[in-house]
């Protein structure tokens, strides 16, 4: 009964939100943009920029809240609407390219114990170049496959599982830099 | 090629992590959202505008329709007026006419009656009187009794000024012949006698009705002339005139 009722109180609010109710959109706002800048946080290195796109995103999430059909969960579809705003702006802003290769090897990424917490996780993936970076983040992070990937950046399925490889292998790198100043330190 | 145990670790580490945005952030938010509202508010009012102009065209356009429509309609009223003032003109001059001609009859007669007799200027009297108004006839009368001259010529003078009278006057014909003739035939007649000493015989007797209706025949015949002159004159003139708005 509990979830019933959170449900239609957020399908109200979204529709007075969608009727440009201050009030409404600032509980959206107040609610999902601590994790959407989280997420906005993982592709943009810089956290003002972040929170730039994350608010051009809300601009977006809200001048389209009518177009909402409530078939999925509405954090799952403000999600959505950042993470292609943030490769909209890492590719327009940033002029991301992608290097049409389709080398990729086999993980040698398995079985590492992690013990990283979230800022040496973020700090792992700031290490990696924009464009491997976005299809990290795409594949493992947001779920999304490969074809989906190379559909949303406009390359092809094979150029997203090298970036994904390259930005395996690099963070890998990392890791074992990192392990071996741990241990030299030891 | 799976997202691995690390990967779902991040994953998962990732998906908890929140960043509390600056305050200033939603004020830009709500900055840019007014921003957006005002943008469409615009161009909901020019669309207002822009249908509230149409329809004043519509309107616009509907009455000028209207007026076309009424216009051909009073065309044809205007026309029927103008027929109607034509009418009304043609009656009136008709009249004014009708009045000169009488006189002219009229003093035609009194100078005929006066070659036979000097003593029928009383009784010509009362038909030169016939188109007269009433206060025109106490004054013919009048100046027949002060003066009661008797020849030709001073017979004519009067009944000449008379008709001057007429044309200027508005005519009134339902006027008794016998009760004029009679009035002005009883003081004339007493003068005539009070003048001469002793009483004047009438030598001829004038019958006022049988003058009157042998007049009225004659104004009639020339009356219808001049009706139908001045009818086909003033047709003439209404044609030529709607033509000439039509062309316009």
């Amino acid at each position: 009964m509990k979830v019933i009722n959170l449900h239609q109180e957020e399908k109200d609010i979204i529709k007075l939100a969608a009727d440009n109710n201050r009030h409404a959109q600032q509980k959206i706002y107040s609610k999902h943009a601590p994790k959407m800048l989280g997420i906005c946080r993982q592709y943009i290195k810089d956290l003002h920029l972040a929170e730039d796109v994350m608010i051009t995103a809300f601009m977006k999430v809200f001048t389209n809240l009518k177009n909402f059909e409530h078939k999925g969960s509405f954090e799952g579809w403000i999600r959505r609407i950042m993470v292609n705003e943030c490769i909209s702006y890492l590719r327009v802003q940033k002029k991301v390219g992608f290097l049409e290769d389709e080398y990729y090897v086999e993980d040698t990424f398995n079985n590492i114990e992690s013990h990283f917490s979230v800022d040496d996780i973020q700090s792992l993936i700031d290490s990696l170049p924009d464009g491997y970076k976005m299809v990290f983040n795409l594949y493992c992070i947001e779920g999304f496959k490969h074809q989906e990937i190379a559909k949303m950046l406009g390359i092809n399925e094979g150029t997203s599982k090298s970036q994904l490889s390259h930005a395996r292998k690099m963070l890998q790198e990392q890791i074992n830099k990192q392990k071996n100043y741990v241990n030299g330190t030891e | 090629m799976e997202p691995n145990k690390l990967e779902q670790d991040f994953k998962h580490k990732l998906e908890q992590r929140t960043i509390q945005p600056t305050e200033m952030a939603w004020d830009r938010l709500d900055a840019m959202l007014s921003v957006t509202e005002e943008k469409k508010k615009k161009p909901n009012r020019t669309w207002m505008y822009m249908a509230a102009s149409f329809l004043a065209l519509l309107l616009v356009g509907a009455l000028f329709l209207n007026q076309e429509s009424q216009n051909t309609k009073n065309g044809i009223t205007t026309d029927d007026n103008r027929i109607t003032e034509g009418k009304s003109e043609q009656k009136t001059s008709v009249g004014e006419s009708f009045k000169p001609t009488v006189t002219d009859s009229e003093s035609i007669k009194q100078e005929e009656t006066v070659a036979v007799t000097t003593t029928t200027v009383s009784n010509n009297k009362p038909a030169a009187f016939v188109n007269n108004k009433a206060t025109v006839v106490k004054t013919g009368i009048v100046k027949n009794n002060m003066a009661p001259v008797l020849n030709k010529e001073a017979v004519a003078a009067t009944t000449t000024n008379e008709a001057e009278k007429v044309k200027t006057g508005p005519a009134k014909i339902n006027v008794d012949p016998a009760e004029l003739l009679a009035s002005v035939e009883s003081p004339a007649v007493t003068d005539q006698v009070a003048a001469t000493g002793k009483p004047k015989k009438q030598s001829v007797k004038v019958d006022p009705n049988s003058l009157l209706t042998s007049v009225e025949g004659e104004l009639n015949d020339s009356f219808r002339g001049k009706v139908l002159q001045s009818v086909a004159k003033n047709y003439n003139i209404i044609k030529s005139s709607v033509a000439s708005r039509n062309r316009q």
